[in-house]
């Protein structure tokens, strides 16, 4: 288990210095640079900024300038957000993302478990009917018209409703920000409405393959009733397949939506990565893609850990 | 004990109504081991999953018949009633030892499971019951197999954890649905001695389902041949070894190795294959590869003659107004053979 454990930390870091590098050279070959922006700066003022940032220097030392200071745990400063370091942006935004996309994960997961459930028992029934024409609906509307739509449904209609209905101040769906666990409502449903889709999905399917399994037959034969049957027998036996699924979207929701940030104004990290691409943001685009990968190989670890736990026949420690 | 009359079930698939069970009748007494014999397809494991009533309730209908179980009809029960019977009255063992195990709990909780469900509560006392059960079973070292996962256990292994689980609650009756076929020959023979020990200790009714002729020699006293969805004759296993009355039970006889069978003899195979239960014979279902099947044969299903106290079968050529003189037949038959 240790060996295996030490064995992936080495290959992670050797894909975070390789996802590294091929960031850094294809960041520089796009066209343009840094302070290029609607005025031009007048020359003797951009040269002076490109030696503050270290911008003169040929591109082989700013790559070996940058990995002694991401190795010294310096991710630079933001070109953008004068004088901010890229580190007190990622504390200051990460947690945001974070947080929505714990919420929206927990949603998908607990939504994505009972739909698929009754998807798979009520099989070509009215319920799974419904709940597969849901699964159609959240996998293909976009985030940003789902936002959008539940942004006028729920807090331009039903809230104002709400309020005159009952004669309260209380708005319960607010339209954006983010404040309270009110504000978090629409915002974690628009973000998990897909992933729970998926997982009702891959549920489904899932379930229906091991319902028609001998062992659902054995414990059936020994008198169990149903509820016993489908949690202990079935899901227990129809998670592996979904805990993979959950596993790669971890990286992708926690890490923040661009969209889903813009529409509900969330200070969130995903906007700053966007944005530092197109302002040519180096340091800012450097550091949050370094941030992404180490978290992501982070995750991906703890995710494969986690399969001897779900599944007893994948033992991690027996296979170096 | 448990006695089924006329049994008719069918499933609704796509294709249509599958005619899987056109009235079975069989009865097994306290004690007794009754097996069901039969090729592929004819409905034998139909017959004990009805019993059971395992078949997803979608798809099954009990057109007609009865199962009674200490006189009692199971097919009235309700889903919860059931519950009650199974695994504790009744249970049931299966032939795929690869997938009737959940493999994702260990073998001493499903085991412990039957327990619990069945009205015992105590978890340390199901552990010690459960260790016991497995010991009883013939697994060494049962307290660190009791925390191992079924892939650890080879087939027959888990063919004795499933006997251990199927007997835990002392049934009455244990239904074994080709217990030995997917196991080696040697490792069948030991779990035939584990199910007669079993059955002699406790005293069990074992309904036994094998196509292996040997295997009913060995366990069973009595014997039901089932063909295309009914039973075509049953009686004692002498009865059915030596006085068979029923062309298909020659056929099986005749297809099968006997230890006095010379080198050079042959096996005689069935020609044909058995009927489409989709849209069954309105005759008897062996008419089309039967050797002295008669008009009657594909027109009438023919009824049941009692020949003994257990001996039954369907057969015309029993029929009294038979031209055909069924003795004579059957030597007719021994020569070929």
């Amino acid at each position: 288990m240790k060996k295996y454990i030490l064995k992936r930390i080495l290959l992670a870091l050797v894909t975070i210095f390789l996802i590294t590098t091929l960031t850094f050279f294809l960041m520089y070959a796009l066209p343009g640079a840094p302070f290029l922006g609607d005025r031009p700066l007048p020359d003797n003022v951009l040269e002076q900024l490109n030696r503050q940032y270290g911008l003169d220097k040929p591109i082989w030392q700013r790559y070996l300038l940058y990995l002694n200071n991401v190795f010294h745990g310096n991710f630079g400063v933001s070109t953008v957000y004068i004088n901010r370091s890229v580190t007190s942006i990622i504390m200051e935004a990460f947690p945001v993302s974070a947080d929505l996309g714990i919420r929206a994960l927990l949603f998908a997961i607990a939504g994505g478990t009972i739909f698929g459930t009754i998807s798979a028992l009520q099989r070509n029934k009215l319920a799974d009917r419904i709940i597969i024409i849901m699964v159609v609906i959240g996998v293909s509307v976009p985030s940003f018209i789902m936002g959008t739509f539940l942004q006028y449904l729920l807090g331009m209609k039903f809230s104002p409703w709400f309020m005159q209905t009952f004669h309260t101040d209380y708005r319960i769906f607010p339209i954006a920000r983010w404040e309270s666990f009110r504000y978090t409502i629409i915002p974690t449903l628009v973000l998990g409405l897909r992933s729970m889709t998926s997982i009702t999905r891959m549920l489904r399917t899932s379930l229906l393959d091991v319902i028609s399994q001998d062992y659902i037959k054995t414990a059936k034969a020994k008198g169990l009733p149903g509820r016993v049957i489908v949690v202990k027998h079935m899901l227990k036996n129809a998670i592996v397949p979904v805990y993979t699924m959950v596993g790669r979207m971890v990286g992708s929701i926690l890490t923040g939506s661009f969209i889903i940030e813009n529409i509900f104004s969330i200070p969130g990290i995903g906007k700053y990565f966007i944005n530092s691409i197109t302002a040519q943001d180096y340091q800012m685009t450097m550091g949050l893609t370094l941030f992404y990968a180490i978290f992501v190989v982070l995750i991906n670890l703890l995710v494969d850990l986690g399969y001897s736990l779900i599944d007893p026949r994948i033992s991690v420690a027996k296979e170096i | 004990m448990l006695e089924v009359k006329n049994l008719t079930v069918s499933f609704h698939t796509y294709a249509g109504e599958v005619q899987a069970l056109r009235g079975v009748d069989f009865a097994v007494e306290d004690g007794e081991v009754l097996a069901i014999v039969g090729e592929s397809g004819c409905g034998k494991s139909v017959t004990v999953q009805s019993v059971m009533q395992l078949h997803k309730p979608d798809t099954v209908d009990y057109k007609a018949g009865e199962i009674l179980y200490n006189g009692e009809n199971l097919l009235r029960y309700t889903e919860k009633q059931m519950q009650q019977i199974r695994g504790k009255e009744i249970s049931m063992i299966f032939q795929d030892v690869m997938t009737s195990l959940n493999p994702t709990m260990t073998v001493g909780k499903q085991i412990t499971e039957i327990l619990k469900i069945h009205g015992q509560k105590d978890a340390g006392k199901n552990k010690e019951q459960a260790i016991e059960l497995l010991r009883a079973v013939g697994i060494a070292n049962p307290e660190k197999r009791f925390d191992q996962y079924p892939h650890e256990f080879s087939g027959g292994m888990r063919q004795r954890v499933m006997i251990a689980i199927a007997s835990a609650c002392n049934p009455k009756i244990l239904i074994a649905d080709e217990p030995t076929t997917a196991l080696d020959v040697t490792v069948q023979a030991q779990i035939l001695d584990l199910m007669k020990e079993l059955q002699k200790e406790r005293n069990m009714s074992i309904i036994f389902i094998t196509h292996n002729l040997g295997v009913v020699a060995n366990i069973a006293q009595k014997v039901a041949v089932m063909y295309g969805g009914i039973v075509v004759e049953s009686g004692t296993v002498y009865d059915i070894f030596y006085r068979s009355k029923h062309p298909y039970t020659w056929g099986l006889m005749n297809s099968t190795f006997r230890l006095e069978q010379d080198k050079k003899e042959e096996l005689h195979p069935i020609e044909g294959t058995p009927p489409d239960l989709l849209n069954p014979p309105k005759g008897c279902p062996f008419a089309s590869r039967c050797e002295y099947a008669m008009k009657i044969c594909t027109e009438q299903l023919p009824e049941q003659t009692e020949l003994g106290t257990f001996h039954k079968c369907r057969c015309h050529l029993l029929d009294p107004d038979c031209p055909v003189d069924i003795d004579e037949v059957r030597k007719h038959e021994q020569k070929f053979s």
